[in-house]
């Protein structure tokens, strides 16, 4: 019999001392277990979703930084920002508020179930009764980034330069030895006129 | 062209062709302007004087040759009919003073599309698939798993949770649990918004582009049409029109039909609204084409050619302007209805007291509590 509710093989123990008029019977039993259920397996499931929504909202704001940037600075791309950004703190909000319900609702259904007797039993029945649901710890939330945090994926925005027309080095090579090529024609000109006039001045 | 994905290159090489098209058609008027002041076209009468006919080759893109009447002074006249060294500096002179035309020509050219390309660097840097892919990515990676995976009563609670009683377990299924289906559709609103938003700046861009395309190849298309008839006639004789595509007259209804909520908090209906505004735009240019206005280019001079081009630069900037302004005046409104929505409360569910060990059995007991 496990003793933590977020390990496979939980059971509630009860305990004849606790007074605390929470509940009683097997229906109270029932609905604990349901909150035990959504805490330990449906709220931690949809936080670690909404913290991956958020991270990917967040890694967002470099396109939408980027882009805004390539249209200078357009301001109908900056109310794009801003809202991308109400959407972010909407999702990071959600996805911290999932994660501490699911420690919350685990932590009370579980405390609660200790109280009576018939509950206790039949939150164990319901619990043992699903050993697929259970069979894993609960599962780690991933910390949902907030604004000032560094980037998951760094985003590489392509050049906003104009490309280079292809083959413009095949052009410049080319130039480049057709110049070398003229000057040493024109060189051999000049030896071939200077080699004219010795021999004239020379006769 | 315009329903294609703008060429950056090309445009940049359809604008250099036209700065050197725009500087020899200068050079080849004034070269042929300057035989005219001179009255030494050999196509004019033959002048009095001693004289020789040499021909002087104009024009870089569609050359000529022209045939010019050399003038000598008494008692200078060549030895023969053509050929000694004062004759060949004097062909050399002339050819030179045309030369000379075409290279200030060129320069010119060359500022006038430097001129150009530094006046259109905003419409020309920014890539619309840039645009496209971050829709593309907010809808696959945010908008289609929030709306499919986070469903209506997610933790199987609802039958439950009527069973609670107390301020916190109130609190919980009433501002959090059951809130959590208009947070999850005022999010994926809010993320059809960014994608409206930036579908709309990809619509504006590829407008531009290829309303600038359109005005450099007419340009080009007019310059090189003059260019040729010069290489016929040897003169101006008639103006070259093209027509070109000034598209944009379907933004205006594109973005009209962005859903902004018309002052009502009520959004959540308008996602689909959105959604469809935003593949709108996305598909604008490549299929309402026809729906564009169309301009005339015109010019028998590179003059003509040059004023025309600043003017109808002027039109496009000043569409493009006015489609920014349209957006951002949409975007103001989503932005201010996502704001009032997330103030209250319904962009995302309140933090339940729970969450925070706000717990007693007085705020969460269940019906089954003994009295």
């Amino acid at each position: 019999m496990g003793k933590d509710p977020d390990q496979p093989g939980y059971e509630a123990s009860h305990d004849p001392g606790d007074p605390r008029p929470v509940g009683s019977g097997t229906e109270f039993g029932a609905d604990l277990y349901a909150l035990y259920r959504a805490g330990r397996v449906h709220f931690p499931e949809k936080a670690i979703l909404y913290s991956q929504l958020t991270s990917a909202v967040h890694d967002f704001e470099q396109r939408v930084e980027f882009l805004r940037s390539s249209v200078g600075g357009e301001f109908a791309v900056s109310l794009v920002e801003s809202i991308r950004s109400d959407l972010h703190h909407a999702l990071r909000q959600t996805a911290v508020a999932m994660r501490d319900t699911g420690t919350a609702l685990v932590q009370i259904s579980t405390d609660y179930a200790t109280t009576d007797l018939d509950a206790t039993a039949e939150f164990n029945r319901l619990v043992n009764g699903h050993p697929g649901l259970f069979d894993t710890s609960t599962p780690h939330v991933p910390r949902p980034p907030s604004g000032d945090d560094p980037y998951g994926t760094p985003y590489e925005p392509p050049s906003l330069e104009a490309p280079e027309a292809p083959g413009w080095w095949l052009t410049e090579w080319m130039e480049d030895q057709a110049g070398g090529l003229l000057d040493d024609i024109e060189e051999g000109i000049d030896v071939g006129v200077e080699t004219v006039q010795n021999w004239w001045e020379n006769r | 062209m315009t329903g294609a994905t703008f060429d950056r290159l090309a445009f940049e090489q359809t604008l250099d062709d036209v700065g050197a098209m725009l500087g020899d058609l200068w050079a080849v008027d004034e070269a042929l302007k300057l035989a005219d002041a001179n009255h030494i076209r050999a196509s004019g009468d033959a002048p009095v004087s001693p004289y020789a006919r040499v021909g002087v080759d104009i024009g870089r893109h569609y050359p000529f040759r022209e045939s010019v009447y050399i003038v000598y002074p008494e008692g200078e006249e060549p030895a023969g009919p053509f050929g000694s060294g004062g004759d060949l500096d004097k062909w050399e002179g002339s050819q030179a003073v045309v030369d000379q035309l075409a290279e200030t020509g060129r320069d010119w050219g060359r500022g006038v599309a430097e001129s150009i390309r530094s006046a259109v660097q905003r419409l020309v840097r920014p890539v619309p698939q840039t645009f496209q892919e971050a829709v593309e990515l907010m809808r696959t990676d945010v908008i289609n798993p929030l709306t499919t995976l986070v469903g209506d009563d997610f933790a199987m609670l609802s039958s439950h949770l009527s069973d609670w009683e107390g301020g916190a377990a109130d609190q919980f299924a009433d501002y959090f649990y059951n809130q959590v289906e208009i947070g999850v559709r005022n999010q994926a609103f809010a993320a059809e918004s960014v994608c409206v938003g930036l579908a709309g700046s990809k619509a504006i861009v590829h407008l531009g582009q290829h309303s600038l395309m359109g005005l450099v190849l007419s340009a080009k298309e007019v310059l090189e049409g003059q260019l040729k008839q010069r290489q016929a006639e040897h003169q101006p004789h008639e103006m070259g029109t093209s027509d070109w595509l000034l598209l944009g007259a379907t933004f205006l209804a594109l973005v009209a039909a962005i859903p902004t909520g018309g002052g009502s908090l009520s959004i959540a209906a308008a996602g689909v609204a959105a959604a469809g505004a935003t593949s709108a735009l996305l598909e604008f240019g490549a299929s309402q084409v026809e729906d564009g206005e169309t301009s005339t280019f015109e010019a028998l001079t590179a003059e003509d050619a040059q004023s025309q081009l600043f003017d109808r630069l002027g039109d496009i900037t000043e569409r493009v302007r006015r489609h920014w302004d349209d957006l951002e005046a949409t975007m103001s409104e989503l932005r201010g209805l996502i704001t009032e929505v997330d103030s209250q409360h319904l962009l995302y569910p309140r933090r339940p007291r729970l969450a925070d060990g706000d717990v007693s059995p007085g705020g969460f007991h269940h019906e089954s509590q003994p009295a």
